[in-house]
């Protein structure tokens, strides 16, 4: 059976990958419930820059690639404080026998716009993985060149297949302990405007200073800016999913090369006849330092 | 970005014992075991949910809460014959302990009866009309003087100051209590802070108002929180 080898030096590949990467987007959105407060969010992000060096262990690695955030969007909702209950029947052995149920005071729902925020993935360690494509539109009594007519032709593809990929956290910047308390006085003032004065002082006061309210309600120990870290990276885990969804992309979605099977031959031809095509076995792809090897048997 | 808060508790300016809204609730206790059938009426007297309480001398139970506004939202939304809506509107207590009859939600004006459930006619209790040994309590958050009347007749007031933005958030101090007698209330003259519970020792039949007869706008009311 013959052989045949083709290469991708070093320059070609990180022009491969930049294509890769360019390529790459993702949005996800999702809530949930936690106890004291509510949340959702939305993201919708894009990868830039980052370098790529080939090994000679057969490995690529990829360093420094920037996410980011178009859009990253954040609602905190949580009650605020309410009115406490009081002691109707005091038990005669001390406590409370019947009491008076506190009463609701209401909640807010506080949206935080994060978009623009650049984070990175640190690393992608990953090797190559060569890949049969079958087209699922591909009809089942085509020939190859009825394929290749229809733009459905097998294909081998060349996938960088990631066997690690870390995200940092979100770096979340520390005004957004002053964004979100101004976020949260607006919103309550805005729907209190309206009310007549000794109701908002009745509500203020039951209140109490805004940041004390946010930490108490939302279980706060730390910082505000710790909160939407922890919030962001484990809460909603953001970085987890971009992890696996750049895993997926590069080693499923989008091939760093790919080409028909039957493959045609490059001979320059004015007759009209059908392309000279050969079938490609068994193929294999690595790195060196130097360069991307893509080695096949040629032959049914 | 929304905020949502419970104008309720804001509108009612007054209480009634025969009329209950978010801001109060009637305690009764049954004494004797047996089982009790109930309705929840509006001020109109239209029967707007059924209740059942189990007195049973076996019960752990001292206090059970019986929100009228829950009842009569599951009497409007189900069947009762629906197994839920049966269960929902089931309750069970101690002889010796207390059925709470409060409003949770929504703007309320409604009152209870109770009678034994074998018996068609006799009223053992109609929140209207409160005996010997009920409690009657309440808050009151709209700052101002309230005049507090029993069946009309015996006057007391109330003086609700204006709140106070601290640098701490705000906690009414304990709730205060009032005796009702045939000669009036003792005390008759309250001060209470807003928010602050009140609650009315019924000494004799019962029907207690309270009505905002001056209301306090405050020295410098309307500032918006900085």
């Amino acid at each position: 059976m013959s052989h045949v080898t083709l290469a991708a030096s070093d320059k070609v590949f990180k022009q491969l990958f930049k294509l890769l990467v360019d390529n790459f987007t993702f949005a996800k959105s999702d809530s949930g419930s936690f106890g004291p407060f509510s949340a959702s969010y939305a993201i919708a992000l894009h990868l830039q820059n980052g370098s790529v060096t080939l090994n000679d262990d057969n490995t690529v690695e990829v360093d420094s690639l920037e996410i980011v955030f178009d859009t990253l969007k954040v609602q905190v909702c949580f009650n605020l404080p309410g009115i406490p209950g009081f002691c109707i029947v005091p038990d005669p052995w001390n406590g409370c026998l019947v009491g008076f149920p506190g009463i609701d005071l209401g909640s807010v729902c506080v949206p935080v716009d994060l978009s623009g925020l650049v984070s990175k993935i640190i690393k992608v360690k990953a090797g190559l993985k060569a890949k049969y494509f079958v087209d699922p539109a591909r009809l089942p009594g085509w020939s190859d060149l009825d394929a290749e007519f229809n733009g459905k032709s097998n294909m081998w593809q060349v996938f960088i297949n990631p066997t690690f990929v870390n995200v940092e956290p979100i770096d979340i910047p520390a005004t957004i302990s002053n964004i979100f308390e101004n976020a949260v006085k607006n919103v309550i003032n805005t729907a209190l405007g309206p009310l007549p004065g000794w109701m908002k002082d009745a509500i203020f006061a039951f209140i109490g200073p805004i940041l004390d309210m946010i930490k108490s309600a939302l279980g706060i120990a730390d910082s505000i800016d710790e909160f939407f870290q922890n919030l962001l990276s484990d809460i909603f885990p953001i970085p987890a999913l971009i992890e696996t969804a750049v895993a997926d992309y590069f080693a499923d979605k989008y091939p760093i090369q790919s080409f028909e099977d039957p493959y045609p031959l490059p001979i320059p031809d004015s007759s009209g006849l059908i392309p000279v095509k050969i079938p490609i076995r068994n193929l294999n792809a690595q790195v060196n330092s130097k360069e991307m090897i893509l080695g096949a048997n040629v032959g049914p | 970005m929304s905020m949502t808060f419970n104008r309720n508790l804001f509108t009612q300016m007054g209480l009634d014992s025969g009329s209950l809204t978010i801001l109060g609730a009637v305690t009764h206790s049954f004494n004797e075991p047996g089982e009790y059938r109930g309705t929840v009426r509006n001020e109109k007297g239209e029967s707007l949910a059924v209740l059942y309480i189990s007195v049973e001398k076996d019960s752990p139970v001292a206090q059970v809460n019986i929100d009228l506004a829950l009842l009569v939202k599951n009497a409007a939304s189900k069947s009762q014959t629906d197994t839920c809506a049966a269960d929902e509107n089931q309750f069970t207590v101690n002889p010796r302990g207390y059925a709470v009859f409060r409003v949770s939600e929504g703007t309320g004006g409604y009152n209870v009866h109770i009678r034994k459930a074998e018996q068609e006619t006799q009223q053992l209790f109609d929140s209207r009309n409160l005996n010997s040994n009920d409690i009657f309590s309440g808050l009151i958050i709209r700052p101002g003087l309230y005049s507090v009347s029993n069946n009309n007749k015996a006057r007391a007031e109330i003086d609700v100051s204006y709140p106070k933005i601290e640098k701490t958030a705000y906690r009414p101090p304990g709730p205060l209590r009032v005796e009702v007698t045939e000669k009036g209330f003792v005390p008759a003259k309250i001060a209470l802070k807003p928010g602050q519970g009140i609650s009315f020792d019924c000494r004799t039949p019962s029907r207690i108002k309270i009505e905002l007869s001056k209301p306090n706008d405050g020295p410098d009311a309307g500032n918006t929180h900085k």
